[in-house]
């Protein structure tokens, strides 16, 4: 037997273990980049190398099509529900969560308001990127997008709410601006129902009602508001298609409080996000109430794919 | 006749592999040294040996042969034989990968890291470490910090008959327990471990008592015993 460069054999021509701590940090990254979140943190936990590997990992196969979101329950403490989409249950303590409500969910980020200040956040790796102050110091009926993630340049977030019975109000922002500018539309309340979901297509924002109602605001400030009816066989001028899929009741038709083992005295609202299934849609935000008008407690979900971003300590929007 | 052109290989212990011009250039490293005319003599490979190099040709000629317009490969049937073809021992497919990556193999090195990243999936740190020889060397201030990121995916929560208490533990502590650590051996983490002989109360004290244990023998005072048995001795109430 030949001594091999690389290679040592002993007399038995066995091979010797290969020292995988030895394969460079630039092997170890694409393997770090194919993982999803649950594997991607077991892969930061086996060594230093691998750790600083994954620097920049984000579990990026979840936001693949076709990947289905996972769902996570916070409510009035620290310890949240994460339920994913094969039906693995977890117990996670999120503390920014805390006494917070979620505006929007996108591709791993969450919008998420608390007293006035609204930050971005990652409720995996914890990463938070800190807003401008927001003009309102509650949110109620408001329902918000934003385009792409808020590390991106051409970030714009957009959260809209009923002002009174005639006017919508909608407040956006542009990455890196410091003040939030303010939009009004008129828009009376038996036009659009109560605003059920939000999203970004094509320099729009889409607001959606649980009905048949869809009110846009362009990048160019302009408000357009539209009906939505089957697709007619002929085509008409003046109709145009849906790009954006709908999935509404989608808590109820997954069967989620069931699978989430919550007590029927429970109500939640939760906050949907864009999937891509075929075509993208908009789960979207639902209300469900408590099975008796008692006791009931108040908690709240989000739909959510699980990413792991890592921001520095100091990115600023 | 055909006229197909062929470049010389020669790995690092010495071995000669003749190869069609096309295939070896699914290779962009040698690719590279064929269009800078450095490849009339025999290329040589000293980081790959022959072994490997046979391996990495046998990609090669597979991948050329199936983006002919003549060849009804489907790209099922070259999936198939990917995944046969990957269904190696470790210390090859390290090899693989650090000759993949050398040779510049693209498709090979997606190949390789895709099977490393789908042998982590369900694992945690130890056993990814026991399974690639690696050792812990985070300082424990290092472990610390990766426990808190990570500790919420790995714990599995065990359940009394009473179906109302669960308590989340840790799996180095619930494996104290050697009829627990069986189940979990057995890839029964998967959902929550009924306990049909014990009630909540009774499994308070264990796990009260088995955390004192891990506790103890991390800490190496006295070593730690089996409770297992002093369980099943006493009679317990339903």
């Amino acid at each position: 037997m030949s001594i091999e460069t690389g290679l040592i054999r002993t007399t038995y021509g066995q091979m010797a273990e290969r020292k995988w701590s030895d394969l460079p940090s630039d092997l170890l990254s694409p393997i770090a980049n194919r993982l999803g979140l649950i594997e991607l943190l077991s892969f930061r936990g086996v060594c230093k190398d691998w750790k600083s590997a994954s620097t920049t990992a984000s579990a990026e196969i979840e936001s693949l099509p076709d990947h289905e979101p996972w769902f996570l329950v916070y409510g009035s403490n620290s310890e949240c529900i994460l339920l994913s989409n094969s039906g693995k249950k977890y117990t996670i303590n999120i503390p920014e969560l805390n006494g917070a409500t979620c505006l929007a969910s996108n591709k791993g980020w969450l919008l998420m308001f608390q007293e006035g200040s609204m930050f971005f956040f990652c409720p995996f790796s914890h990463a938070k990127i800190d807003l401008p102050r927001f003009p309102h110091s509650q949110v109620t009926d408001h329902v918000a997008a934003f385009s792409s993630p808020p590390i991106s340049q051409d970030c714009l977030v957009a959260v809209i709410n009923r002002s009174s019975e005639t006017t919508l109000e909608l407040n956006m922002l542009c990455h890196g601006a410091m003040v939030w500018t303010n939009h009004k539309g008129y828009l009376p309340r038996d036009a659009i129902k109560i605003i059920r979901g939000a999203t970004y297509h094509d320099e729009e924002f889409y607001f959606f009602d649980n009905s048949e109602n869809l009110v846009t605001f362009s990048i160019d400030k302009s408000w357009n508001f539209f009906v939505i009816i089957p697709r007619p066989k002929d085509k008409f001028p003046g109709i145009n298609d849906l790009p954006i899929g709908r999935r509404m009741r989608h808590f109820i038709h997954m069967n989620m409080k069931n699978e989430l083992g919550l007590p029927e005295n429970v109500s939640i609202s939760t906050c949907g996000t864009l999937v891509h299934d075929r075509i993208d849609k908009l789960v979207l935000n639902e209300r469900i109430e408590a099975a008796e008008d008692s006791i009931s407690y108040q908690l709240k979900g989000v739909w959510i794919q699980p990413r792991f971003f890592q921001v520095s300590p100091n990115q600023s929007w | 006749m055909s006229s197909v052109k062929k470049v010389t290989l020669k790995s690092s212990d010495g071995e000669i592999f003749e190869v069609e011009e096309t295939v070896a250039m699914e290779s962009q490293t040698i690719k590279g040294l064929i269009e800078d005319d450095c490849a009339d003599n025999a290329i040589p490979l000293p980081n790959v040996t022959g072994h490997i190099l046979s391996l990495v040709i046998q990609y090669c000629k597979e991948h050329t042969s199936s983006s002919d317009s003549n060849s009804s490969k489907s790209n099922e049937k070259l999936k198939a034989w990917d995944t046969q073809f990957i269904n190696v021992d470790l210390n090859v497919l390290f090899d693989l990968i650090m000759a993949a990556n050398y040779l510049n193999v693209k498709g090979l090195l997606d190949l390789t890291c895709q099977t490393v990243a789908d042998m982590i999936k369900e694992k945690t740190p130890e056993q990814i470490r026991a399974m690639f020889n690696i050792v812990n060397d985070f300082t424990p201030e290092e472990e610390e910090e990766v426990r808190r990121e990570n500790a919420w995916a790995f714990e599995i929560s065990l359940k009394n008959n009473n179906v109302v208490d669960t308590f989340e533990v840790e799996e180095s502590m619930a494996k104290e327990l050697q009829t627990i650590k069986n189940m979990i051996e057995d890839n029964y983490t998967d959902s929550v471990i009924p306990l049909h002989n014990v009630t909540s109360d009774i499994l308070e004290l264990v796990i009260e008592d088995c955390k004192k244990h891990v506790e103890a023998a991390e800490s190496e005072s006295e070593p730690s015993y089996s409770l297992a048995s002093k369980l099943i001795d006493d009679p317990l109430k339903a």
